[in-house]
């Protein structure tokens, strides 16, 4: 009489689905860190105006005893216009699959779309800073490249950029303690980069890793350390040019901000959604799909162009 | 249901953009002009279907003496899907030459790809040029696998061998910064970009002019688009801003030997107050577009000149 093994057994009857659904590559979301978010009321039309007035000159010469009065200052403003355009995704999804599926497909394709939706923000403010802010190459390193692999020069240089325009920083100091292997933290402006030139950064002399901060407080779990005046964030989406420098290396783009440098408007009544229409409404005659979608009004915009600095790098050889 | 979109256009002769925010699966074209025209050897329909190649079609060609319709597999030429908020780097074409000394400089090379004038390509490691390595170029005239100009860039000291990329979409957001490839000084101040610009009079500017391209006179200053695509001798891609740059140090491009420096650049940055044109529309927004680019020709599906060409595109509901 043959003997059952696993051998006889069909596919079905061996595979068992695990109870816990591994983990979705999710990349840190870092590029809104630092936008303002303003909102654009309904029915006020498709774009918003950011107006920033124009500081007025000192003025230095004394009134003198005639009586006269000086030459009258004027009143002038610079307008930043930022108009949202509309994204979205969707899913169809067969009512079959959601009753005979043992992995619940609903569950984890709404956090797909939930996910789908965050990224996509997070990458048109990338995309946009690639296109509009002005740059400076890294110099000085050893790549041989006209962008040089980052050094704390370069990281000086565009702290000093941003404090010569006035620009404000975004993240607060951080007093010394008593604890081993950390160090005071200076006000910092906030720099976001691509997870690559993690190595790199530990490599430039002056780099403090975030784990030598005297206290971890509010800072970002994306946070790598702090170089010169710039706390650094890393995220595996952060900006890169394939190709593309004079050597034809991977050329990074390293988003330096100062406060109020960038700005995010959302539209009014109308915030990111996910939708789910059950078969019963999308799933025609024989209500046979359902359908899970998200949409959302976006635009993210330059306020100041004196107060971001995109500091471009390669990598170190 | 399955999406179906239609239309029809008189053909340019040049590669033509079709704009399909669905996407599709399906594309078919016709060519009134051909269909009822005698003439052998001319592409009357086309088809493309997911699957096939990109750049491919099946191409129905008129013969000769029957005035039959005879199907073809044709490997290019054909359609190409178009996303411009892909990656816009196209493959490194190692096959430059020499680029001359001439007041617009020409880039020899043996194989120009699908370069037409007008397209954008970014220089790398140019022997001899290696000042304009990394640095985007609109380009001017284009001979066939022999060369093609960098359309709005000053003269410089003759350059050798060297590679390119094709820059395949234009940036994804509008208005976009510029390279600054020359500036002529004066009352106001007349600047030259090295990729063709979207500015708008009225507009206004921040530069940025390094101390390798000597006027630092102009760095970090602010003017109003006052006027754009006035001639600088050889190319109509200025603007013309309204900065007092009689008494500034003349601009220079930094030389093969002082390749490690940051170009000068146009930033947009608004609209002033006071400025007249009121109603000024120059939001920051997405230009990001998808669709399909019909390849121009007798035997492509946007035909030449005149052909009057129809469409269907077909998305599957599956």
């Amino acid at each position: 009489m043959p003997t059952v093994t696993t051998s006889s057994l069909t596919g079905v009857q061996q595979r068992k689905l695990a109870a816990r659904m591994l983990s979705i590559e999710t990349p840190k979301l870092i590029h809104n860190l630092p936008a303002m978010r303003e909102r654009l009321t309904m029915h006020s039309g498709n774009t918003l105006v950011f107006r920033r007035p124009v500081k007025l000159a000192p003025a230095l010469v004394p009134l003198g005893n005639s009586g006269e009065e000086p030459p009258s200052s004027s009143l002038t403003a610079v307008d930043i216009q930022a108009k949202p355009d509309f994204y979205g995704s969707w899913m169809k999804i067969n009512e079959q699959v959601v009753l005979q599926n043992d992995d619940k497909p609903l569950n984890y394709a709404t956090q797909l779309l939930g996910l789908q939706l965050r990224e996509t923000e997070d990458s048109l403010t990338r995309n946009m800073m690639l296109t509009t802010a002005a740059f400076i190459n890294c110099t000085g390193g050893a790549s041989g490249d006209p962008s040089t692999e980052i050094t704390i020069s370069n990281a000086s240089a565009v702290v000093r950029t941003l404090m010569g325009s006035d620009a404000q920083y975004m993240n607060d100091g951080i007093e010394g303690a008593n604890k081993f292997g950390t160090a005071p933290i200076q006000n910092s402006f906030m720099a976001l980069a691509h997870t690559d030139l993690s190595g790199d950064l530990e490599a430039t002399p002056g780099f403090k890793h975030v784990s030598e901060y005297p206290s971890q407080t509010n800072v970002p779990s994306s946070e790598w350390g702090q170089l010169s005046g710039l706390r650094i964030q890393l995220s595996s989406i952060g900006a890169i040019s394939t190709g593309s420098s004079n050597l034809g290396n991977d050329v990074y783009d390293i988003f330096c901000t100062g406060m109020e440098a960038v700005g995010i408007v959302d539209q009014d009544g109308f915030n990111a959604q996910l939708l789910y229409t059950p078969p019963s409404i999308a799933g025609g005659a024989m209500h046979q799909n359902a359908t899970l979608a998200w949409k959302t009004s976006f635009v993210s915009c330059i306020l100041n162009d004196s107060w971001i600095i995109r500091l471009r790098a390669t990598l170190r050889p | 249901m399955a999406v179906v979109k239609t239309g029809s256009f008189v053909s340019t002769g040049a590669t033509t953009y079709l704009p399909l925010p669905s996407g599709y699966d399906k594309i078919e074209t016709l060519n009134l002009t051909t269909t009822t025209a005698a003439g052998a050897g001319t592409g009357v329909e086309f088809f493309w279907q997911e699957g096939m190649a990109q750049g491919s079609a099946v191409e129905y060609i008129k013969t000769a003496v029957t005035n039959a319709i005879a199907p073809a597999v044709v490997a290019t030429g054909g359609f190409t899907r178009y996303n411009s908020a892909d990656n816009p780097v196209g493959t490194l074409n190692t096959t430059i030459t020499a680029i001359s000394n001439a007041a617009i400089p020409v880039v020899s090379l043996t194989d120009t790809d699908d370069l037409v004038a007008g397209d954008v390509v970014r220089l790398i490691n140019i022997v001899g040029g290696q000042q304009l390595g990394g640095i985007d170029f609109t380009i001017g005239t284009t001979v066939l696998n022999t060369s093609f100009t960098l359309a709005h860039m000053a003269q410089i000291v003759a350059a050798t061998t060297g590679s390119f990329r094709k820059i395949k979409y234009v940036p994804m957001f509008y208005p976009s910064e510029r390279i600054i490839s020359k500036v002529a000084t004066g009352a106001t101040t007349l600047i030259t970009m090295t990729v063709a610009h979207n500015y708008v009079v009225g507009q206004l500017v921040k530069l940025v002019v390094p101390a390798a391209f000597d006027m630092t006179e102009l760095n970090g200053l602010e003017g109003k688009i006052i006027a754009i695509n006035a001639t600088d001798g050889n190319s109509t891609n200025t603007i013309t801003v309204d900065i007092d740059s009689t008494a500034f140090t003349a601009f220079a491009w930094p030389l093969t030997a002082d390749d490690t420096f940051t170009p000068a650049q146009v930033v947009p940055a608004g609209k002033a107050t006071t400025s007249a044109e009121a109603n000024l529309d120059i939001a920051t927004h997405n230009v990001a577009t998808s669709g399909v680019v019909l390849a121009a020709g007798t035997n492509s599906p946007a035909g030449v000149v005149g052909n009057v060409i129809y469409w269907t595109a077909t998305k599957s509901n599956d």
